[in-house]
């Protein structure tokens, strides 16, 4: 398939490597944090990280919805699940989350109407065949997935969809790589992008990174050779004294952004004062609710149910993961108590979380890496 | 990795990639799908589309303007962000 077959192939990644390797400076460290979960997916799927030379190292970043979402969350996924009349709808890594007292999957084998949609329209869509239940879609995810979730709600008010409601934990990707930048412990060189948020949201929210904080930023699509190119775009900014936002998904990218998308978001969506990030306690400003306007859809308005802060099981150290403090096989619990058929914490739910994917392709250890 | 493919080798065991033929969560992580249009709803904004596995589904294109049969749009749950190609 076009701009896919010709991301995927190897002698262009092996050319980038040489290029990385005859770029670095000897005896130096460029640490380097993928933003998105689908990046560390795709490095690990595709054994990108042993192609880089030993100076550069992957930092695995906030990026995967799933994988910061705290317990309180899930608990009052479940209790308003357990609503009389309710049918609960939910995307499908977010079935198995754990939360204090079980995930979404309990709570359906406990009798909860439980169901998993594709997308925000098919919540809609089962609104409408039962008029006489109350269907709540449990949304989440960043930039990416909130407009869907906007345009769904923009359609449900017009038709005068009276059953239907959302939970909203939308998140922005710009607050936390705030937090981050703002460690006092930071050691992060330079980052790779969400390619995919910066289609909504385009390059200029990234801006500050470079100005404020002196590292540079690439935008980066997900497909192997696009990950390599851009650890390829940073590494050249740091070795020729740059420092800049660089847009290597150019081929789906607009420094603009989506402007449609960010104006129905716009609309539906107002910012919360602050929210609650797995691993990286309250963040203030960074995530989103549903705005006056659209409040009779708001599920936490509409069901007597208040979300709970659940401190994170003390075995889990999913929130050193997510600061980048730790590699998933330094948890005390990874591979062992945690797997993804039984996990303990977020980052081992998703597909996109870094410990399933250290997991799934045999990362157990540095010293027994695979592929 | 491995000489004799075209592309670049997988790592051992992809449950994911098997499952839905791609990598990583389709619905709430930050994926995009491309999928090529078949059928459109212009009044409403829809579109049936399908994947290259040769999965259907409606695609909600409010956010893209006009789309035309066979073009190649990048689907998150559901609706389109974007065309490919930019």
């Amino acid at each position: 398939m076009r701009f896919v077959d010709e991301f995927r192939d190897a002698g262009l990644g092996r050319a980038l490597a040489e290029e990385i390797r005859a770029l670095i400076e000897p005896g130096r460290t460029y640490k380097l944090m993928e933003v998105c979960g689908g990046h560390t997916h795709t490095i690990y799927r595709y054994g990108i990280d042993d192609l880089l030379p030993g100076g550069v190292e992957l930092v695995h970043g906030p990026g995967c919805p799933v994988c910061v979402l705290p317990m309180g969350r899930v608990d009052l996924a479940i209790a308003i699940a357990h609503e009389s009349g309710v049918i609960m709808t939910c995307f499908g890594d977010m079935l198995r989350v754990p939360g204090s007292r079980g995930s979404l999957l309990d709570a359906k084998a406990r009798g909860a109407d439980v169901r998993i949609v594709y997308s925000p329209l098919d919540a809609l869509g089962i609104a409408r065949a039962n008029p006489d239940r109350e269907v709540v879609f449990f949304a989440i995810g960043f930039e990416t997935t909130a407009p869907s979730t906007a345009l769904t709600l923009r359609r449900a008010r017009a038709d005068g969809i009276e059953n239907f409601s959302c939970v909203c934990n939308h998140v922005t990707i710009v607050p936390p790589l705030q937090a981050l930048l703002e460690s006092p412990d930071l050691q992060i060189d330079g980052f790779v992008g969400p390619g995919h948020v910066a289609t909504v949201v385009g390059g200029r929210p990234f801006e500050f990174i470079p100005a404020e904080h002196g590292r540079p930023f690439v935008i980066s699509g997900f497909e192997p050779v696009d990950v390599l190119q851009s650890i390829q775009m940073l590494i050249a900014q740091l070795a020729g004294g740059r420092c800049e936002v660089e847009n290597q998904y150019r081929r789906v990218v607009s420094w603009e952004g989506n402007p449609r998308a960010l104006e129905v978001m716009g609309e539906v969506f107002e910012v919360r004062d602050d929210f609650e990030w797995r691993g990286l306690g309250f963040i203030p400003r960074s995530a989103l609710r549903l705005s006056g306007s659209y409040e009779r859809l708001d599920a936490e308005r509409r069901f007597d149910v208040v979300a709970a802060r659940v401190a994170d099981p003390p075995a889990c150290q999913c929130g050193d993961v997510l600061r980048g403090a730790i590699k998933p096989w330094e948890c005390r619990v990874f591979g062992t108590a945690c797997t993804p058929e039984k996990p303990i914490g977020t980052c081992m739910v998703s597909p996109e979380g870094a410990c399933a994917a250290y997991y799934n392709y045999g990362r157990y250890a540095r010293e027994g890496a695979l592929v | 990795m491995r000489d004799d493919l075209p592309h670049f080798a997988s790592a051992v065991g992809d449950p994911v990639a098997a499952a839905d033929g791609g990598p990583g969560c389709l619905t709430c992580s930050d994926a995009l799908t491309a999928m090529r249009v078949l059928e459109i709803d212009r009044p409403r904004e829809l579109a049936v589309c399908v994947t290259e596995g040769g999965d259907r589904c409606t695609v909600d294109t409010a956010l893209i303007g006009t789309v035309s049969r066979g073009e190649v749009l990048l689907v998150q749950a559901g609706t389109a962000l974007t065309r490919e190609g930019g």
